[in-house]
C-alpha cells in the first residue's frame, strides 16, 4: 500500500529544511512512515504481537511479601472475615488445584541457623522453675494412656515402685555398705580383749549373736562390742582384785 | 575255669584301657593315668582347649522392664472384650459411649478419693509395711518444717507451693527490714504468675464433669486431667504478683519473662505486651519461652489479620535480633496465631515451615494439626496435596510428645479425611495413629470421635462386607457406635441391600441403650417395611417389631412413656401383617385412634392380606369398620375387597351389610353437598 502523496510531500519538505544529505533523509524518514503503516496495518488485522518485545522493556515491580499476601488472600478468602475485610467472592474455581506443597517454596528468613559453640554458649544452666515442671508434667500426661492389659498395668506399676523388679534381688531397697563377711566374721574386733579366760568367752557369744542378727548395721555392732570394751577397761581394776 | 577265664579277661580288659588311655600323650604329665574318673574326665577335656582363647561372653544387664515390655508387645487387642480398665465385673463393662466415659471417671475417681484420705489424715497411714517400702504410697509431708521469719523458711513455702502463707511470709520479711534475695523474690514471681494468685490446690472442689451424677459423687474430685490448671483464673488487678513487681527494690530479666508469662496466661494480653515494652526500655533480653507467650498472645492484641501477622514478625524479629534463638514451640505458637489469621495465615503458614526446615528443627505433631486447620477449615476447600505429604511425614516416624497441642492432630486429621470423602487418606492416616507410639496420643474422648468418624466415612465410601468386617472388629472393643453412625450403618446395609442384618443391628442398637431413640426406631421401621421380603426375613422382622412394641409400652421409672407416631404404628402393624400375625397387627390398627392418626392404604392393604391368609374374616369385617367409623375414602374399596375375597357366613354378611349403609349414608350426604353446590 503506497503512502499516501501529502506524507511524502511532507517527508521531501523536512528533509531539504535539514542541512544534511537531503535524499538519505528523505528515504529514512519515508521508511519510518512505512514502518508505521506496516504496524497499523498488522495491528489492525490482530496480528501476532511479538511478546518478547513486550515484556523485555517492562520493569518487575517489586511488592511487599504483605501486600502480595493481601492481594491473594482477597482472591481467594471466602469466608466472612472477621476483622472486618472486604468480603471477596471466590473467584478460582473449586477444581482448581491448588499446588502448594511443603516440600518446596520460600521461607520467612528471619533466623539464621545457630553453631553448636554459639548453643551450647548461650545454654545457661538454671535449675528448673514451676514452669518447666509443669510444663514437663503436661507433656508427660498427653501419652499416659491407660494400661491396655495386664503386663502394661504390671510396667507401670514398677515405674512407681509399687511392684517388686525381677529378677528379685532381694537386698532391694536395703542400703547396707557392708559385705556380708563383714556381719559375720566379727572375730577381728576381739583383738583387744584377754585371749582366755570368761571375758573372752562372753564376748564370743556376744559376737556369735550379732553375727545373726540382721537388722543392725556394721556400725552398730561395732559399736556394740566397743561399748563392751570400754566397760570392761572400767572395771578392770574390779576384776583385777578378783 | 569259666570264672577265672573270665577274671583273666576282664583284668586284661581293664589293662587294655588304661593302655589306652596313657598311649596319647604318656610323655606328658597331664595324660598321667589315674583311678579316680573324674581326674580322667578332666585331663580329657583340657586336652581339646589348649589351642583356644577362651573368651567369657559378656554378661547382660536387662532394663529391669524389659521382660514385661516384650510380654507387653506379644498382646494384641481383643477384638471381642472391653478396654482393660473395665475388666473387673461383666456386669459393670460399659455398653456405650457415655457408659465408658462415667466408668472411666468413677474409677480415676476412685484412685482420687483414696489419695485425698490418705492426705488428710496421715496418723492412720504411719506404719510401714511394705519391705522395701513404697514412697507413692504413704503419705507426703507437705507441712512446712522450717518455721520463723527467714529467706530459707519462705523457699520452703515456695517449694510446697503454698502460695498464701508464702505471700504473707515475704510482706512480714519486708516489713521486718531483712532484705529477700532477687532469686527467692523471683520464685516467688514464677509461683504467683503460674497460679494467677490462686492456690495451687484448692481447698473446696466444686468441679464437676459433665454427664455424672451430682449424688455419686461423695469425697471431693480431682480434675480428671492430671496436671491441667483450671484456666479460668482471670488477672486481677494490682494483684498479688504485680505488687510485688512493684515494690522490688531490682528486676532483672527473669522477673520481667515471668511477669509477662503470667500475664499472658490469665488473659492479660495487653498488660503483658505493656510489660515487654517495659523490659525493652531495662534494655533487658527476653527469653524463648516469653516470646512464645507473646506470639500466643498475638490473637488477643490486634484485630485485623495483616496486623497480626504484622506483630508476630515484630516479635520474631527482636528474637533475632537479642539472638535468641526459636524453638520448636515458637513455631507451633506462631502457627496457632495464623490459624486465626483467615487467608493471610494460608500463604504464611508454608514459609514458616520451610523456615523450621532450615533451623533443622523437626516439626512435631501439633504443627501438622495446625497446618491442617489452616489449609482444610472453612467451605473454600481446594484440593490440595498439603494432608497427602503431611500423612506421608507422620506415617514415617513414631512422635514423642512435644507440645500440648500434639493430642489434637489425629482427631482434626480424621475429620478432614471425613470432609474430604477420601477413605484412601483415612487408611493411610490409621496406619501412621499405628506406627510405634503414636496411638498414645488419643485419650479416651478423642479415640471414640476418631473411630466414630472413620466409621461413618467408612459406611459412606465402602464396600459392605468391608464394613461388616471393620464394625464386628471394632465395636465394643475399640469404639462405642453413636447413633449417628448406626443410622449410617443402616443407610450402607440399604444400598447394598442387605436389610437381613437389621435383627442384629436392632440386637445391638438395644446393648448400646439406643433403643428408645425415635430417630433410630423410625428409619429401622421403614427400612423393614418397605419391601416384602421372604419368609424367614419377614419373621425376624416381625419379631423385631414386637421387640420395638414392647419398647414403646413399658415405662420404667424415670422414662417416659415412648410415643407412637403415624409412621411407626404402620410400619409395626405392618410388618405383623405380612408376618401372618393377625391378632397382633390387629391389635396395632386400633391404637390408630389413640393416637388421631390414620393409617396408610398400603397398611390396610397389607392387613387384609393377611387377614385372607389365615382365614380371618372377622378381622376383616372390623377393619372396614374401622376404616369406615374413619370417614376414609378407601373404606369402599376395602369392603369390596373383603365381599369378593372372604368367605363369609350369613351373619358376617350382614354385618359387612350394615357397615355398608354407614358409608352409603356419609356418601349420599357428600353426593347431596356436591350437588347442591
Amino acid at each position: 500500500k503506497p503512502l499516501s502523496p501529502e506524507l511524502v510531500e511532507a517527508a521531501s519538505a523536512v528533509a531539504s529544511f535539514l542541512p544534511l544529505n537531503k535524499k538519505q533523509t528523505e528515504s529514512e524518514l519515508i521508511a519510518q512512515l512505512r514502518r508505521h503503516e506496516e504496524t497499523t496495518d498488522k495491528q489492525k488485522k490482530g496480528g501476532t504481537i511479538n511478546i518478547r518485545n513486550v515484556i523485555s522493556e517492562m520493569a518487575i515491580k517489586r511488592q511487599s511479601p504483605a501486600q502480595r499476601g493481601v492481594r491473594i488472600s482477597n482472591r481467594i478468602s471466602l469466608e466472612l472475615d472477621e476483622d472486618g475485610q472486604r468480603i471477596k467472592p471466590e473467584r478460582l474455581s473449586p477444581q482448581s488445584f491448588d499446588s502448594r506443597s511443603l516440600k518446596v517454596g520460600r521461607r520467612l528468613n528471619i533466623f539464621t541457623k545457630a553453631s553448636t559453640e554459639t548453643e551450647n554458649a548461650l545454654k545457661t544452666v538454671s535449675s528448673p522453675t514451676i514452669w518447666d515442671l509443669e510444663f514437663a508434667k503436661e507433656i508427660a500426661a498427653i501419652t499416659a494412656q491407660p494400661p491396655r492389659n495386664g503386663f502394661e498395668e504390671m510396667i507401670q506399676w514398677t515405674k512407681e515402685g509399687i511392684l517388686w523388679e525381677f529378677p528379685i534381688d532381694n537386698e532391694a531397697g536395703m542400703e547396707d555398705d557392708a559385705e556380708f563377711h563383714e556381719h559375720i566374721f566379727l572375730e577381728k574386733h576381739l583383738e583387744d580383749f584377754p585371749k582366755q579366760g570368761p571375758i573372752r568367752h562372753f564376748m564370743e557369744l556376744v559376737i556369735c549373736g550379732l553375727s545373726k542378727n540382721p537388722y543392725l548395721s556394721v556400725k552398730q555392732k561395732i559399736e556394740h562390742i566397743e561399748w563392751f570394751q570400754k566397760y570392761f577397761e572400767e572395771k578392770k581394776e574390779l576384776l583385777q582384785e578378783i | 575255669m569259666a570264672a577265672r577265664r573270665l577274671g583273666a579277661s576282664s583284668w586284661q580288659q581293664v589293662v587294655l584301657l588304661s593302655r589306652r588311655c596313657c598311649l596319647p600323650g604318656g610323655r606328658r604329665e597331664r595324660y598321667r593315668c589315674s583311678s579316680s574318673n573324674t581326674a580322667l574326665g578332666k585331663t580329657v577335656e583340657n586336652s581339646e582347649v589348649t589351642q583356644e582363647e577362651i573368651v567369657l561372653p559378656r554378661r547382660k544387664i536387662w532394663d529391669k522392664l524389659a521382660v514385661l515390655q516384650t510380654l507387653a508387645s506379644t498382646v494384641n487387642r481383643d477384638p471381642t472384650a472391653a478396654h482393660y480398665m473395665f475388666q473387673d465385673d461383666p456386669f459393670l463393662m460399659p455398653r456405650n459411649a457415655a457408659n465408658s466415659r462415667l466408668f472411666s471417671l468413677s474409677k480415676e475417681s476412685g484412685r482420687n478419693a483414696a489419695k485425698y484420705i490418705i492426705k488428710q489424715f496421715p496418723q492412720y497411714f504411719d506404719k510401714t509395711f511394705a519391705e522395701p517400702n513404697i514412697p507413692c504410697l504413704m503419705p507426703e509431708t507437705l507441712t512446712p518444717q522450717i518455721e520463723g521469719l527467714s529467706e530459707e523458711a519462705l523457699k520452703e513455702r515456695i517449694h510446697l507451693r503454698r502460695v498464701k502463707d508464702s505471700v504473707d511470709l515475704f510482706d512480714q520479711l519486708v516489713q521486718a527490714g531483712t532484705p529477700v534475695s532477687l532469686e527467692t523474690t523471683n520464685s516467688l514471681l514464677d509461683l504467683l504468675c503460674f497460679y494467677g494468685d490462686g492456690e495451687s490446690t484448692p481447698e473446696k472442689e466444686d468441679l464437676e464433669e459433665p454427664g455424672v451424677n451430682a449424688s455419686e459423687q461423695e469425697a471431693p474430685k480431682r480434675e480428671f486431667q492430671r496436671g491441667s490448671q483450671p484456666s479460668g483464673s482471670r488477672w486481677r488487678e494490682n494483684n498479688n504478683a504485680e505488687r510485688i513487681f512493684k515494690i522490688m527494690p531490682e528486676r532483672n530479666a527473669h522477673s520481667y519473662c515471668t511477669m509477662i508469662r503470667g500475664m499472658v496466661k490469665h488473659g492479660a494480653s495487653a498488660k503483658a505486651y505493656d510489660m515487654y515494652i517495659g523490659l525493652l526500655n531495662e534494655r533487658h533480653k527476653a527469653d524463648v519461652h516469653t516470646f512464645n507467650a507473646l506470639i500466643t498472645a498475638v490473637p488477643y492484641l490486634k484485630e485485623r489479620f495483616l496486623e497480626r501477622w504484622e506483630l508476630a514478625k515484630v516479635f520474631l524479629n527482636h528474637m533475632a535480633q537479642q539472638e535468641v534463638q526459636p524453638n520448636l514451640l515458637t513455631f507451633n505458637a506462631l502457627l496457632k496465631t495464623l490459624r486465626r489469621c483467615g487467608g493471610v495465615g494460608r500463604n504464611m503458614a508454608l514459609l514458616v515451615i520451610k523456615e523450621m526446615e532450615a533451623l533443622d528443627i523437626e516439626p512435631s505433631l501439633a504443627t501438622y494439626d495446625h497446618l491442617l486447620f489452616i489449609f482444610y477449615r472453612g467451605a473454600d476447600l481446594c484440593p490440595s496435596g498439603i494432608i497427602s505429604e503431611v500423612l506421608g511425614d507422620v506415617g514415617k516416624r513414631s512422635f514423642t510428645p512435644q507440645d500440648p497441642d500434639d493430642a489434637n492432630f489425629f482427631a482434626t486429621a480424621m475429620q478432614v479425611c471425613c470432609d474430604l470423602k477420601d477413605i484412601k487418606l483415612a487408611y493411610r492416616l490409621n496406619k501412621a495413629m499405628e506406627k510405634g507410639d503414636n496411638w498414645k496420643f488419643l485419650d479416651m474422648d478423642r479415640l471414640n470421635a476418631y473411630w466414630s468418624k472413620f466409621f461413618s466415612l467408612l459406611c459412606m465410601m465402602e464396600q459392605i462386607d468391608v464394613v461388616l468386617k471393620w464394625y464386628k472388629e471394632m465395636s465394643s472393643s475399640l469404639f462405642y457406635p453413636t447413633p449417628k453412625n448406626i443410622l449410617d450403618l443402616l443407610q450402607a446395609l440399604d444400598a447394598a441391600n442387605h436389610l437381613e442384618v437389621i435383627p442384629s443391628v436392632w440386637e445391638d442398637m438395644k446393648q448400646l441403650g439406643f433403643n428408645r431413640r425415635q430417630d433410630l426406631l423410625e428409619e429401622l421401621l421403614s427400612l423393614m417395611s418397605r419391601e416384602r421380603h421372604p419368609d424367614e426375613i419377614q419373621l425376624a422382622f416381625a419379631k423385631c417389631a414386637e421387640e420395638i412394641k414392647a419398647v414403646h409400652e413399658q415405662t420404667r421409672r424415670e422414662q417416659s412413656l415412648l410415643e407412637w407416631t403415624g409412621s411407626t404404628l404402620g410400619h409395626v402393624a405392618l410388618l405383623f401383617s405380612r408376618a401372618g400375625r393377625t391378632q397382633e397387627a390387629w391389635n396395632m390398627m386400633e391404637r390408630f385412634q389413640q393416637i388421631s392418626r390414620i393409617p396408610t392404604d398400603q397398611v390396610m392393604d397389607e392387613f387384609l392380606n393377611c387377614a385372607k391368609k389365615t382365614n380371618c374374616p372377622d378381622e376383616a369385617i372390623k377393619l372396614v369398620k374401622l376404616a369406615a367409623s374413619l370417614g376414609l375414602p378407601s373404606s369402599q374399596r376395602l369392603k369390596n375387597r373383603t365381599e369378593k375375597e372372604f368367605e363369609l357366613s350369613e351373619k358376617q354378611k350382614k354385618t359387612l351389610e350394615s357397615i355398608k349403609s354407614d358409608s352409603d349414608s356419609s356418601d349420599s350426604d357428600s353426593d347431596s353437598d356436591s350437588d347442591r353446590d
